[in-house]
């Protein structure tokens, strides 16, 4: 792929978006709007990173499109298969344990049938792979929805949560 | 004491080292070992495996001694315990995961985690839970992954990167889920990949074709060298009961450093090929039939001294010197003065004006060293890959390289300015050049420039501001521009470039010892030690003529020389006598005697490279069936030609030293491309509105050794040199699509049915084919779509 196939694949607006973000970068190091362009064609294209999408990320930055893997594949945010509109992600890292964390999680697995990692079938919820203490262990257990904290949670309170989700 | 320099202790012995050095560079220096995964001396440094650690005084923490540079008065302890404690430590985690399978493991004996977990690891594991395992990848037919022995040094990342020029592979995912490889599953296409293999300190890379052949306690090694390009990268061949079963890189600073290119490491898998010349052969009422000997020698003397003046003698240009240098004094003793080693060369318009030998007009460390480099009709990688690796050293270094091919070829290397013309107009090209160059340093051009035309107009303004600039430029010329019909004119020019940007010039042979072939009086117009003589007949000549006699040498005509199915024509008309180690179907159909010749590996002799270093190497296995290995042949030869004193040597060095008593000593002097010759400029090939046709000499294509590569015929390179390549352009007025069987009809009878396939990588009016496909390097085409009814 070169860059304008890249150009043509990524669509003119998220390319506006990485242009102005290698902008802030020396020259030469455009390298570096790596993150900043996944994310805005992650955004812009249903929630995940295609391996199409990657390889036009890699052309448009000229790099080896491996470079594009690692970074795509090394970062939790960043998904590299189609998953569910809402990511839902519960911390079972130490204090929530301790507070039962593992039980919301079990909840919510038994509730929407999937398991750790899976999205339901009707596309609605991804149930993200087990985060790490997001540092809300104050208000333990918590999980995050869509980039939004849930604290002190209950499994009715849970239930309320995903049963408003779109 | 020098300012540069600073004064540490490590274990008590006083250094004194450069300033920058990092602490497992002195220690090695000095002899002492640091326990390393990751850091490797040709590598960049990345500190990520943690086995180097040390204590340092006055610093709490273990450091690792890979990246912490030396300081003033730094006192340093590698086998305290605080640091064997760390190194303890680390060799521990190591151990979690990776799997106890090494008895069934390839790396066994050789590798660098079973050795360190023997000197720091503990005797039971502590680690009671279930080990990870991560599924294999196909890389290609070279390399055999086993990626659950991995312990992410990232070696393997660095080496295709740094050596290779591209990152062909990574680490993706995190922690525990951390994997090494390629991601989207394909072969890894770098020339130089087989290096993964060497720097793997553990078993998950290892060699494909040596997979459960033998351990590496069984083998002997022998010092051999390259037999495929003009570098002479140093090898080790290692080999058990006499049959060669791997080559590995050997260490030589000024040539590959501690690299190989896959030709050279997997080239010896043909070996064993089943058309393998195994024992003499003579034609007897037309049938080929096995003989002595001493019969077959009897008769190929019989056939030498019929031709006589009129024998044709071409060898391969990888021949060793000392058989070159045999096989010269037999035929011109025979009376005959015709013999050539330059097979895919056209143009011999300037032997007049050839130095003592032909070479890069300078040291490799010199390219690396140039500031300016500008290659001209060559895929640089794939012709020579260790040069191409020496150029992207260059480059890494702030070297502006620049390219002007007859076609777009990746070469792996960061161009700065590119130019692609047709073939046809390579030499016109070139010569503009020259003229904006000169225009630019202000320099007057010798008069033979007015010859070339400049009907063109060809924009070079950043080539000529960068290679005026220069401090130390280089131009280089490849084998494209060798096997063109205008070489001369475009060595000349060549030349020209280089003097006028106050740099160096240099051409790029064919084989792995052209520049011996000078030296051994091997090439028609020099005698031993390079000195001009009568001249004989070029290779081309040779088959032009239609001689009664020939004798080949390690070649296969129909692949190996400039016009295929020329050399065919006159080799059918003639008596052939073949010193070959494998037989083609055409050679059982020519040749009146086949004298069976030890291949690589399989016998001592040396090589003179193409920046004019004489390199001896030995026999690595015992040559196959009943062949000889070439010297011994022309020593009986000889002997048989009545020839009994002349060709009485005992030993291999007794023939060296003949031919060096002509050469003088080493270093070898000569190689400045300063051409004295003044020859008429050929206008080449005519730029026409016809289509013309040029085989591309693929990286596995070029001898008879790596055609029979299995390994290396199933690489992505191998499977790209098959085909008929046009531009888009041509396709569509030809009314031709890609994938589509296409017939290329030369002169005569010459044709070749091949796949077209197209790109905008060939010029328009130019076709690229296949070695060996029936027809001549170049020549004017006519190409058509084979109607589908008419496949079958
Ligand atoms: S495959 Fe070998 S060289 Fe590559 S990271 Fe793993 S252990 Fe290191
Ligand atoms: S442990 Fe869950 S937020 Fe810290
Ligand atoms: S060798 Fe120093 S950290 Fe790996």
């Amino acid at each position: 792929m070169n860059t304008e196939e890249a150009r043509a694949r990524l669509g003119q607006s998220v390319c506006d978006e990485i242009d102005s973000w290698i902008a802030k970068f020396p020259e030469k190091h455009s390298r570096s709007a790596s993150i900043a362009a996944l994310r805005a064609v992650q955004h812009a294209e249903g929630g995940y990173l295609s391996v199409e999408s990657m390889d036009a990320v890699a052309a448009y930055l000229d790099l080896e499109p491996i470079a594009i893997y690692e970074i795509a594949s090394f970062y939790s945010m960043l998904e590299t298969s189609p998953v569910g509109r809402h990511s839902v992600s519960v911390c079972t890292n130490i204090s929530c344990m301790l507070c039962g964390g593992e039980a919301i999680l079990s909840h919510i697995e038994r509730k929407l049938n999937i398991k750790v990692g899976e999205s339901t079938p009707d596309g609605r919820i991804f149930l993200k792979r087990e985060e790490e203490c997001l540092a809300a262990c104050t208000q333990a257990p918590m999980m995050m929805v869509d980039h939004v904290y849930y604290t002190n949670l209950t499994t009715e309170k849970v239930d309320q949560i995903l049963d408003n989700l779109e | 004491m020098n300012d540069n320099h600073v004064k540490l202790t490590i274990d008590g012995h006083l250094l004194e080292a450069p300033k920058g050095e990092t602490i497992i560079q002195v220690a090695d220096e000095a002899g002492i070992y640091i326990p390393r995964f990751c850091y490797h001396k040709h590598l960049p440094i990345v500190a990520n495996c943690r086995m180097c650690l040390v204590e340092v005084e006055g610093v709490g923490k273990p450091l690792p001694a890979c990246s912490t540079p030396i300081t003033e008065g730094m006192s340093v302890r590698t086998r305290s315990e605080h640091a064997t404690d760390a190194q303890r430590a680390t060799m521990e985690f190591l151990l979690i995961n990776h799997p106890l399978d090494c008895p069934v493991c390839d790396q066994g004996g050789e590798c660098e985690l079973q050795d360190l977990a023997l000197g720091f690891g503990r005797g039971v594991s502590r680690f009671t839970e279930t080990k990870r395992v991560v599924p294999d990848e196909q890389i290609g037919p070279l390399v055999q992954t086993s990626m659950t022995r991995c312990i992410y040094c990232t070696r393997c990342i660095r080496v295709l990167e740094e050596v290779g020029g591209r990152r062909e592979i990574g680490a993706t995912g995190r922690g525990e889920h951390m994997k090494i490889g390629t991601y989207i599953e394909h072969s890894i296409n770098s020339e130089l990949s087989g290096n993964i293999i060497d720097v793997c300190p553990v078993g998950a890379l290892n060699s494909a074709p040596f997979k459960m052949q033998a351990r590496g306690w069984e083998l002997l090694s022998h010092v051999t060298v390259s037999p495929h390009d003009c570098l002479g990268s140093n090898l080790y061949g290692h080999s058990l009961r006499g049959k060669l079963l791997r080559v590995v890189p050997r260490e030589n600073n000024s040539i590959n450093d501690t690299w190989i290119s896959d030709r050279d490491r997997f080239s010896y898998t043909g070996l064993t090929a089943s058309d393998r010349a195994r024992v003499p052969l003579i034609r007897r009422n037309g049938e080929l039939i096995q003989v002595e000997w001493e019969a077959a020698l009897e008769y190929a003397v019989g056939i030498l001294k019929k031709a006589g003046a009129d024998l044709g003698t071409i060898l391969s240009p990888s021949t060793t010197l000392e058989e070159m240098y045999l096989a010269q004094k037999l035929i011109r003793r025979l009376g005959s003065n015709n013999i050539d080693t330059r097979i895919r060369q056209h143009d011999f318009r300037d032997d007049v004006g050839d130095p003592r030998f032909p070479s890069l007009g300078g040291s490799i460390r010199e390219v690396s060293n140039a500031d300016a480099i500008l290659i001209i009709g060559s895929r640089l990688n794939k012709e020579v890959p260790i040069l191409g690796y020496q150029v992207r050293k260059a480059a890494r270094k702030g070297s502006t390289v620049m390219v002007l091919n007859p076609r777009r070829y990746d070469l792996v290397l960061p161009i700065s300015h590119e130019k692609i013309v047709s073939p046809q107009q390579l030499v016109n090209a070139v010569a503009a050049l020259v003229r904006a160059l000169a225009r630019e340093v202000n320099r007057s051009l010798p008069d033979f420039m007015s010859q070339f035309s400049l009907d063109k107009e060809y924009e070079f303004t950043p080539i000529v501001k960068r290679l005026a600039a220069a401090d130390r430029a280089y131009i280089i010329l490849g084998h494209i521009a060798v096997q063109h019909s205008s070489f001369a004119d475009l060595r000349r020019l060549g030349a020209l470039l280089a003097k006028l940007s106050d740099g160096r010039f240099g051409v790029i042979t064919e084989g792995s010892n052209q520049a011996g072939a000078y030296l051994a009086g091997a090439v028609p117009h020099r005698g031993p030690g390079g000195v001009p003589v009568m001249p004989g007949m070029t290779a081309r000549n040779m088959f032009e003529k239609h001689l009664p006699g020939y004798f080949i040498w390690s070649i296969e005509p129909e692949f190996d020389c400039w016009d295929g199915p020329a050399a065919r024509a006159a080799l059918d008309a003639g008596s052939v006598v073949a010193a070959v180690s494998f037989i083609t179907p055409a050679m059982r159909e020519y040749a009146d005697c086949i004298l069976p010749v030890a291949a690589f590996g399989e016998t001592s002799g040396s090589y003179v490279n193409v920046a004019g270093e004489l390199q001896h190497f030995n026999a690595a296995a015992i040559p196959m069936g009943e062949s000889r290995p070439g010297w011994k042949i022309l020593r009986a030869l000889g002997a048989e030609a009545g020839l009994v004193n002349e060709f009485s040597y005992a030993r291999l060095g007794e023939i060296h030293a003949e031919l060096m008593s002509s050469i003088g000593g080493t270093p070898l002097a000569g190689g400045d491309m300063e051409y004295s010759g003044n020859w008429e400029v050929k206008p080449g090939i005519p730029d026409n509105k016809n289509l013309h046709a040029f085989i591309e000499v693929g990286p596995y294509a070029g001898d008879p050794l790596v055609r029979r590569a299995e390994p290396l015929q199933q690489t992505e390179d191998a499977k790209h040199s098959g085909y008929a390549w046009i531009s888009p352009t041509d396709a569509r007025e030809l009314n031709i699509f890609d994938n589509q069987l296409v017939r290329i009809s030369g002169s005569g009878s010459n044709r070749a049915d091949l796949v077209a396939k197209l790109s905008k990588d060939v010029t328009r009016g130019s076709v690229w084919i296949p070695l060996g496909c029936g027809l001549p390097m170049h020549g004017q085409v006519m190409l058509s779509a084979i109607p589908v009814a008419a496949e079958a």
